[in-house]
């Protein structure tokens, strides 16, 4: 009995990785930002918006691990294979030019994060840019995955944080497990967002094409469902402690904010000066943990569309387009963070915009691929869970559509 | 002549009249047949396609493929994703375009970007070979002054093995695919780039005294994981037919429990060379 539990134990082990990184990065400095906003402006009532997002990535997480494991193929690959270089290739389109736009967004995070620390942008963005790729380029998978994983530990920062600003944990609940409808402009776009920010198409591209790297196996998704699962709820446990921190402090006081790190200043002297610290704290670890999967995601959404072998045990040699994408789509980011004026405002919003947009497409191509009995055999998605995937599509089509909506008339 | 000016091209009867458009075309892949055969096409919708014999097909117009006067149209009320195809055929839309091939000579994995095909001096069209490189892509997106900067990266078809399910099935139940003609070091090769499934039907399609050589002159992982997952008794029978040297090593291999439930020796879906330029070595 005790080694049988020993031996699941280990398996567990050997196949984490996939869903606690694709659901972590998750939590990047946008993502942070999202949520902040959320608790600051509208307090606790829109909670369960976190809940059900934290649903969504479970399932499309669940789906694309296993559409890796079953065809050894990541989403880029599936849709050249199923529907032709035309869509696939702008799929890939799309996707590169919203993952450099988010790459920025990690290393403007990366430089506000340093400056709450007295550190220059000049001197972290760099430090973190030759840092990342340092690792990537020199590293093992496995060696990447310990890292990466260990990275992903900071993010107790914003628990520690979210308990420090003593939150009202009735007003939590209720407003975590009973919906408010949006009602305002303001109100549907932070809906959209958190929902939006939540599931990225990059991690979605992530997860899949990380499981082919790991290899997982069709026997090894059992374990790998509790690491997606443990991957997602964490996500969405953090993105809740944030928002609490941010209501009971900034919304309770009505003072407004327009990022993560207004949010670390403005909760010292609410919460405490370690509340905002570690608000910092978790703010660099997150904007390094995406800003190290998001050119990573990238480079094996590339390789998979121009047709040559791409994985972090191989040398550079062996993978030159997987590495110098690696590399281009990193320095490109760190740039535009360091150049004076750039317009980084009107490139993150356009981003988000494009990732919305990215994000209805592809989930229709998870789904229509995930229930291709040729390509996936007897793991294809089950008549029943079409339905419920095709309601979540529904759901973000409906935010998305309302955002729209709301935008036109405004 | 490529498979992607094929696949959309119009077919006219004789007397010009339109009969649909090239959705697909079969190929027979028959014993001693390094270059395998066009036998049919596929034309019309996707709900009720036509199937046309070669024997039907006059020319091949710039524009458009001619039919003979009589032709004659066999019409399927099926998906052309459910055409039932003789055992040793292939949808060259559905399984190779597009489709991650093993590269044989190069040990590579690489996807096709497009089919070559030609006709050969019996007035039969034949497959050619597979061209894996991006120029192909950029002709396909309609940027062919960006194609025209890249070489063709041209793949003997005789040099690749197929991983999409049918194409891999059918390359299988021909005795003289490549998997079957490559020397041992190149076959651990093969065997490593195919994922786990895969790479055991291949084995089980070779006599033992070809997996044994093969597992010898593989790496050692690749080796045990394939050993870790056919039957006990095949994996006993293979190490039986190893030298005796190598047959002792790998028994005590197999003996030892695996870390973690095996998962470090279950590689798959790998391709993976463990960090070696090239070649194979233990």
């Amino acid at each position: 009995m005790m080694n049988r539990r020993r031996l699941v134990i280990g398996a567990l082990v050997a196949v984490v990785g996939p869903g606690l990184l694709a659901g972590l990065s998750d939590d990047d400095p946008a993502g942070i930002t999202t949520y902040s906003v959320l608790g600051a402006e509208h307090g606790y009532q829109f909670l369960w918006v976190l809940a059900l997002s934290t649903v969504a990535l479970v399932l499309f997480h669940s789906l694309g691990a296993r559409m890796g494991a079953v065809t050894g193929q990541g989403i880029i690959g599936l849709v050249r294979q199923r529907h032709g270089v035309a869509p696939a290739g702008g799929v890939l389109t799309a996707l590169v030019i919203a993952n450099v736009g988010t790459t920025c967004a990690e290393f403007a995070g990366i430089a506000a994060g340093g400056e709450l620390f007295g550190i220059p942008r000049v001197i972290s963005v760099p430090i973190a840019a030759i840092g990342v790729s340092f690792l990537v380029f020199r590293g093992s998978f496995h060696r990447v995955e310990h890292i990466l994983i260990g990275l992903s530990a900071v993010f107790i920062a914003y628990i520690a944080s979210g308990i420090l600003a003593h939150p009202d944990w009735g007003a939590a609940a209720k407003g975590l497990v009973v919906p408010t409808l949006p009602s305002s402009r303001d109100a549907i776009v932070i809906v959209t967002a958190t929902l939006g920010t939540t599931l990225a198409p990059w991690g979605l591209a992530f997860i899949q094409s990380y499981a082919v790297d790991k290899k997982l196996r069709t026997e090894d998704l059992r374990y790998e469902r509790i690491d997606v699962t443990a991957g997602a709820v964490l996500t969405g446990v953090i993105g809740f402690f944030v928002v609490v921190a941010c209501a009971a402090t900034l919304y309770r006081n009505g003072q407004p904010i327009n990022d993560a790190s207004d949010a670390a200043r403005a909760l010292e002297p609410l919460a405490g000066d370690l509340a905002g610290k570690l608000f910092g704290v978790g703010l660099i670890g997150a904007a390094l943990l995406a800003a190290s999967i998001l050119p990573l995601s990238t480079s094996y959404s590339v390789c998979e569309f121009i047709g040559v072998e791409s994985a972090l045990d191989d040398t550079f040699s062996e993978a030159k387009p997987f590495y110098v994408t690696y590399g281009l789509v990193t320095a490109v980011a760190a740039l535009v963070i360091l150049i004076p004026g750039a317009p980084l405002i009107s490139i993150l919003v356009a981003t988000q915009v494009l990732n919305a947009i990215l994000l209805i497409p592809l989930l229709i191509f998870m789904v229509g691929i995930g229930r291709d009995g040729e390509l996936m055999g007897d793991q294809r998605i089950s008549k029943k869970m079409i339905v419920i995937y095709s309601a979540t599509i529904a759901i973000v089509v409906l935010c998305i559509g309302s955002l729209f909506i709301a935008t036109v008339f405004a | 002549m490529w498979l992607t000016e094929v696949r959309g091209k119009k077919v006219v009867k004789a007397d010009g009249v339109a009969c649909g458009i090239v959705r697909d075309i079969v190929a027979e892949l028959r014993e001693g047949d390094h270059h395998p055969t066009i036998s049919r096409l596929v034309i019309g919708s996707r709900t009720t396609p036509v199937l046309i014999n070669r024997e039907e097909i006059d020319r091949f117009d710039e524009d458009s493929i001619v039919l003979r006067g009589d032709a004659n149209l066999m019409r399927v009320p099926l998906e052309v994703g459910a055409l039932r195809l003789r055992d040793d055929e292939l949808l060259l839309v559905r399984d190779v375009l597009d489709t991650q091939i093993v590269d044989i000579s190069g040990h590579r994995l690489a996807r096709v970007a497009d089919v070559l095909l030609s006709r050969h001096e019996d007035r039969r069209w034949k497959i050619d070979a597979v061209d894996v490189g991006f120029g192909r892509v950029l002709h396909r997106l309609h940027f062919p002054f960006l194609a025209r900067r890249l070489d063709e990266e041209l793949i003997d078809w005789s040099e690749i093995h197929l991983t999409s399910p049918r194409g891999h099935d059918v390359q299988l139940d021909a005795s003289r695919s490549a998997v079957h003609r490559i020397p041992p070091a190149e076959l651990a090769a093969i065997l490593e780039h195919l994922d786990t499934t895969s790479a055991i039907e291949v084995v089980e399609t070779l006599d033992t005294n070809r997996v044994a050589e093969a597992i010898i002159a593989g790496h050692h992982s690749t080796g045990e994981r394939l050993l870790r997952s056919v039957p006990t008794s095949r994996a006993k029978h293979i190490v039986d037919a190893m030298p005796a040297p190598h047959g002792e090593r790998w028994r005590s291999r197999l003996d030892r429990r695996p870390v973690l439930q095996g998962r470090r020796f279950h590689r798959l879906h790998g391709w993976r060379r463990h960090g070696r330029q090239s070649g194979i070595h233990q």
